[in-house]
């Protein structure tokens, strides 16, 4: 921890300990919604296009199960090391508000699809495990937007209902997590993971990757659980870590005084950088759940559960793993890496295409990444592509042509594409390593800076550097420099 | 929907009356001994009933609209919900 700024709320931390749990609902990426075949990319149509009788809740219309949600929400499941019970069934959840057209949300309440899962990640050289409570299956509301723009003031609201209907998966994490940072990396790996396996595209800016907070203090001296406040609104993971910084902040402030703490749901606002309290919500905790008659309940059987396991890519800690023990690399390389699984496969490809390990992580890292960033365009399809690029590395590590060519040539190539080979030949980029030949140079180098050549055999390392520019201008930028620097060595020390 | 009902003082005193019958018919189920009946959810025997992940045609906004009682040819348009937020 020493690398953190000392914040109030980490201060207030020595004298009470945060208790977090997070609930995330993430949007599956199905292509029609949970109950009904209206498209699920809401945002796609123009207001209330994508609607039909189900997800407008019209009277006497059956719902049917989307078969694809309930193989995405068993996939997040099994990655997340949950069990899954052969027995689930969906509820409804009552409460009104016109974004619930039905007046009921169907949402799974006793019998969640899968409970009892784990995640593990990385925090500041510890590593802290949260349990994974359930993950269950429900369905979006509708969109509202209010007339006028300060709330307060308006008199009506518009309702959209292309997002009714659309597969919500709920992720509820245990209360294990103990500091702001622990919560921004659980939502950042469970993010990962999700995006990972195919099933979410991690988009909290849109609200497809949405998260709550539970939050509460209790003093380091005395063992009794504090009371639970919610917080919501935070649509960034800074949103999330400041949050809860400043939740922490304030819960400490009224101990301290010693008052009581109120359970209540408090909102983030980003702009006044503090939550606050939405007395709203307070009446709508009675949801009446029960049973959905209009589903039939599913047995899912071992044979499905299983062969939706075997479908599960390679997951990233596991990954991380084997590239530290297959490849040789680092485990900071090793999870930058595989972050995505498209970075990961791209990484494999160009090790298979015959890249050394090592060299092709310092690429895809290093030049590759700031282009695929500069461009907005990944190295899989831009126009010099994987096997362009393993062509280029290959020039590179055969020592035909140095760094700095190899560097302009990825430049140049990297959009519009081209043969590197063709093009060193074409330009005479060809690295000159010809010993005989840069002798020659060093020689011509020395010769012409004498003063340089006398400081360095009187132990001025630096001056080496004058000689060096001298033999790479004379090649074009084109010569072998570590050879370089051990000929002028060789030469100097005669 | 049956909450949003409105009633009036007459129906509320037949319908209350009514419903006071139901409630009295159903509560004689307490008296059956289900100690030994292990809970269900449904009556069928049905179980994974699902569709495949396919789209289907959709009414779009102007037929969607076409009974609300009140609409912009767009949306659903309601009265305002206040989000009280008070300071604390
Ligand atoms: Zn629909």
């Amino acid at each position: 921890m020493t690398q953190t700024a000392e914040t109030p709320a980490i201060a207030a931390l020595e004298r009470y300990e945060a208790v977090i749990g997070l609930e995330v609902h993430a949007q599956l990426l199905t292509v029609s919604k949970m109950f009904c075949g209206c498209s699920a990319a809401y945002t796609d149509a123009a207001p209330n296009d994508n609607t039909c009788p189900v997800c407008l809740g019209l009277p006497g219309v059956l719902p049917v199960i989307n078969r694809q949600a309930i193989e995405y929400t068993v996939r997040t499941a099994l990655a997340l090391e949950c069990e899954i019970p052969e027995f689930t069934k969906f509820d409804r959840k009552n409460y009104f508000y016109p974004d619930l057209p039905k007046g009921y949300q169907i949402s799974q309440y006793d019998t969640p699809l899968s409970r009892n899962g784990r995640i593990e990640f990385p925090v500041g050289g510890e590593t802290v495990r949260c349990g994974i409570t359930r993950v269950h299956l429900e369905e979006d509301t509708g969109t509202m937007h209010h007339a006028g723009d300060v709330l307060q003031s308006a008199t009506q609201s518009f309702v959209d209902f292309n997002r009714s209907g659309v597969p919500l998966m709920e992720i509820v994490g245990e209360p294990d997590l103990r500091t702001a940072e622990h919560a921004r990396e659980y939502l950042v790996r469970l993010r990962q993971l999700l995006m990972y396996i195919g099933v979410n595209d991690g988009n909290l800016e849109k609200g497809s990757f949405r998260c709550d907070a539970n939050i509460s203090l209790r003093s380091r001296e005395a063992a009794e659980l504090g009371t639970k406040v919610e917080v919501k609104n935070m649509n960034s993971f800074r949103a999330v870590h400041r949050a809860l910084e400043s939740e922490i902040e304030r819960q400490a402030a009224v101990l301290d005084s010693g008052a009581v703490i109120q359970q209540e749901t408090r909102g983030w606002v980003e702009t006044r950088g503090r939550t606050v309290s939405q007395r709203s919500k307070e009446y709508a905790h009675d949801y009446r759940y029960f049973p959905e008659p209009d589903l039939p309940p599913l047995r899912l059987d071992s044979a499905f559960v299983e062969r939706v396991r075997a479908s599960l890519p390679e997951l990233p800690p596991a990954r991380a793993r084997r590239f530290v023990d297959q490849y040789g690399l680092n485990a900071y390389d090793a999870s930058v890496l595989t972050s995505t699984r498209e970075d990961a496969d791209t990484y494999e490809e160009l090790v298979r295409l015959g890249v050394a390990a090592k060299l092709a992580a310092n690429w895809l890292m290093g030049d590759v990444a700031a282009l695929a960033n500069e461009h907005r365009l990944g190295l899989r399809d831009s126009g010099l592509g994987i096997a362009g690029l393993s062509r280029l590395l290959g020039l590179l590590d055969s020592a035909r042509i140095n760094g700095p060519t190899a560097k302009e040539l990825l430049t140049e190539l990297y959009v519009r594409g081209g043969d590197p080979e063709a093009i060193v030949l074409e330009r005479g980029l060809g690295q000159v390593s010809d010993e005989t030949e840069l002798e020659a140079l060093v020689d011509a180098a020395i010769a012409a800076n004498p003063v340089a050549a006398t400081d360095f055999r009187g132990g001025k390392q630096q001056a080496l550097g004058q000689l060096m520019r001298h033999v790479k201008e004379a090649t074009g930028g084109r010569a072998d420099m570590p050879l370089v620097n051990r000929l002028l060595r060789e030469r100097l020390s005669r | 929907m049956l909450a949003r009902l409105g009633l009036d003082e007459g129906e509320r005193e037949r319908f209350g009356a009514q419903l006071e019958a139901i409630l009295d018919h159903i509560s004689k189920l307490q008296q059956v001994d289900t100690s030994d009946v292990s809970e269900m959810a449904q009556v069928g025997e049905l179980v994974n009933v699902m569709r495949d992940d396919v789209r289907e045609p959709c009414l779009g906004a102007e037929r969607a609209l076409s009974n609300a009682p009140a609409g912009d040819g767009r949306h659903f348009v309601v009265g305002a919900i206040q989000e009280n937020e008070l300071d604390g």
